[in-house]
């Protein structure tokens, strides 16, 4: 297939199955007992008992009476007719973690979480970075200094240790956690805006609009905004890849998302509990970031060629 | 050269100067007062006011600052709260181990780089160069943690082949010294492996292209026309100039390096610098947390630098320049 297609196909569609996934797929309810460390594809009988407990089971039989006779943790158990009030098959597609959770459902629960902290994060560091980047280029001489000795400061710190000493200091959570993550993020797309705009200001056009006397504003809308979507376009593709695995790391290190909420990295985490007896609860969200961060980068290459080298 | 080396330290100063200043900023913005931070939170206001006025934090914020960077400067980064130790006693058990995992790993990184680069180029775009390429991207686009992870799973819980955590086995002091050596080689062979297959991707693309341009250039033409055999036309005349850029490669990757080796050293417990800050910010242990981060953006540094001055040994073209 086309990579121009397949590419934004696939981010399509899971975005699409983060956001809408959760209301769409009937998970297997959870069952720490019968429906733990199930491996994926695993089909169960999930009974709802006329007291309101669930269970499930992935060896269940029916009895012609009515009967279910079932294993779970170890033990047979048989309810009788009366007890049952439903009995459907699910089946796990992921399989479940050691608390019997369906993975499918929290791989896309998950999804959602790191998604929006990551494309919130994206968006306050496009704002930070653009706002910036811009008084950059077009204020006083000594703001340029000034901005762009903080932007080297700030990137002489590895990025993981930053994100710490943050996190240490302002406590975790959805919120600090964007902020965070966008405080931290915006000196590359400082720097390109700036670059561009640096060199926007000397091509002919803009001097020709500087000469008739144009105001700035129609300047700004007409030549400089409509010259840096490429680039930027492009940035961001490649950052939003970047602050997916940093919010995946800090969750990983119990840093970020805090449990029972899901997120990839936090299910990592506790995938790596299970790591000899449930291989699957760990693997599957992990490739779920290295799907991503690949379509990410394969978007941004697109936009590459689509803007090309040619526009700035 | 000594120019060189001046003007670089005298730029290296005041960005490592900022860096101080903004984490200072940044403790002291931090919601709740820093003696939340030092103390326990059940004592008594009496003794709160002592160690307000002990860590002299009753003084105007700008005593303070200058205070805490006099300290720093001097090497004084104060006392962990997790341990009770001296912050420096502390960093120092743990720099031997960061230092070896991550020198191994730089190592590793750069010759997987070098023979993946040179396999590429034997072709471009044929079968092996885009095998190649599809492999270092795919290992690009996994998150380290989880490389780990899966490393873990795969050569120790089900091969059993190599330990899967920490630096030396259980007994191991006991052992006479070339034994002591193969059992901390065994341990480190999964994090070192890892950490160079997360990085050895950006390595490999950047000596590929390096590659390819040396290769078009007019004096590999000469040396053609002159008639130089095709194994040295590569190994001296194709290889050598391209190896320079490996010197600002250097550079590039310390920070990488350096963040890599904290996951990995939190997955394998690795006793070294990385577990070390984990471990104090998850007990919010400041003075730690502080000093680790100061020493990451000090390796930075000084790893930039470092590829610089290299880079202006090796090359006489930028040596003249500056």
């Amino acid at each position: 297939m086309n990579r121009r297609r397949a590419v934004p196909a696939l981010l399509g569609a899971v975005v699409l199955a983060c956001l809408a996934g959760p209301l769409l797929h009937r998970p297997v309810p959870a069952d720490p007992v019968g429906g733990a460390l199930l491996p994926p594809g695993s089909a169960v009988v999930v009974l709802t008992l006329a007291d309101g407990r669930t269970l499930v089971s992935p060896a269940a039989r029916p009895s012609p009476d009515g009967a279910w006779t079932l294993r779970r943790g170890g033990a047979e158990e048989t309810v009788p007719p009366a007890a049952v009030r439903s009995a459907v098959r699910r089946r796990a597609w992921l399989g479940t973690d050691r608390y019997g959770r369906d993975l499918l459902d929290r791989l896309l629960r998950g999804g959602r979480i790191s998604l929006a902290v990551a494309g919130a994060a994206l968006a306050l560091s496009l704002v930070v970075g653009l706002g910036l980047g811009l008084a950059s280029a077009t204020g006083p001489r000594w703001l340029d200094t000034v901005l762009m000795r903080l932007a080297d400061a700030w990137m002489a710190f590895p990025m993981l240790f930053l994100l710490i000493l943050l996190v240490a200091l302002f406590r975790p959570g959805p919120v600090s956690l964007v902020a965070i993550l966008g405080a931290s993020s915006w000196m590359g797309l400082a720097r390109l805006v700036r670059g561009q705009a640096l060199a926007l200001r000397e091509r002919p056009f803009l001097q020709a609009s500087r000469a008739m006397g144009s105001p700035w504003h129609l300047r700004w809308r007409l030549h400089y905004l409509p010259n840096l979507v490429g680039p930027v376009a492009q940035e961001t593709a490649l950052r939003l890849g970047d602050l997916i695995v940093a919010e995946a790391t800090l969750s990983f290190l119990g840093l970020g998302i805090q449990p029972p909420t899901p997120s990839w990295g936090s299910m990592v985490a506790e995938g790596q509990a299970v790591l000899l007896s449930g291989w699957w609860v760990a693997t599957i969200p992990g490739l779920a970031i290295a799907l991503v961060v690949l379509l990410l980068a394969a978007a941004g290459d697109l936009l590459q060629d689509r803007v090309g080298p040619g526009t700035a | 050269m000594s120019r060189l080396i001046l003007r670089r330290v005298l730029v290296a100063v005041p960005v490592l100067w900022l860096v101080v200043t903004a984490t200072f900023l940044a403790v002291h913005a931090a919601p709740g007062s820093v003696e939340d931070l030092v103390a326990d939170p059940s004592l008594s206001p009496a003794a709160r006011l002592a160690i307000r006025e002990h860590w002299r934090l009753d003084r105007p914020l700008g005593e303070q600052y200058v205070r805490w960077l006099g300290a720093v400067a001097a090497g004084d980064l104060g006392v962990s709260f997790l341990y009770h130790q001296p912050v420096a006693t502390v960093l120092g058990r743990a720099l031997g181990p960061t230092a070896l995992l991550a020198g191994t790993a730089l190592l590793l990184d750069l010759l997987l780089g070098l023979a993946v680069a040179v396999v590429s180029v034997r072709r471009p775009h044929g079968v092996a160069d885009r095998l190649l390429g599809g492999l270092s991207l795919l290992l690009w686009g996994m998150p380290p943690f989880w490389l780990a992870l899966m490393a873990v799973l795969v050569f120790s819980l089900k091969l059993g082949w190599l330990p899967p955590s920490h630096m030396a086995s259980v007994g191991a002091a006991a052992l006479p010294p070339a034994a002591r050596a193969v059992d901390l080689l065994r341990h480190l062979i999964l994090p070192a492996g890892v950490l160079a297959l997360a990085g050895f991707a950006a390595t490999a693309r950047y000596l590929r292209a390096a590659l390819l341009d040396v290769a078009a250039s007019r004096h590999l033409l000469a040396a053609r026309a002159r008639g130089v055999p095709p194994r040295r036309l590569f190994w001296v005349h194709t290889l050598r100039p391209a190896l320079l850029p490996v010197a600002t490669l250097l550079g590039l990757a310390v920070p990488a390096l350096v963040s890599g080796a904290l996951v990995v050293e939190v997955v394998f417990s690795w006793p070294g610098m990385g577990r070390v800050m984990w471990t104090a910010a998850t007990a919010r242990d400041i003075p730690v947390v502080l000093a680790t981060t100061l020493l990451a953006a000090g390796a930075v540094l000084a790893g930039t630098l470092l590829a610089d001055l290299l880079y202006a040994a090796l090359d006489p073209r930028v040596r003249e320049s500056v």
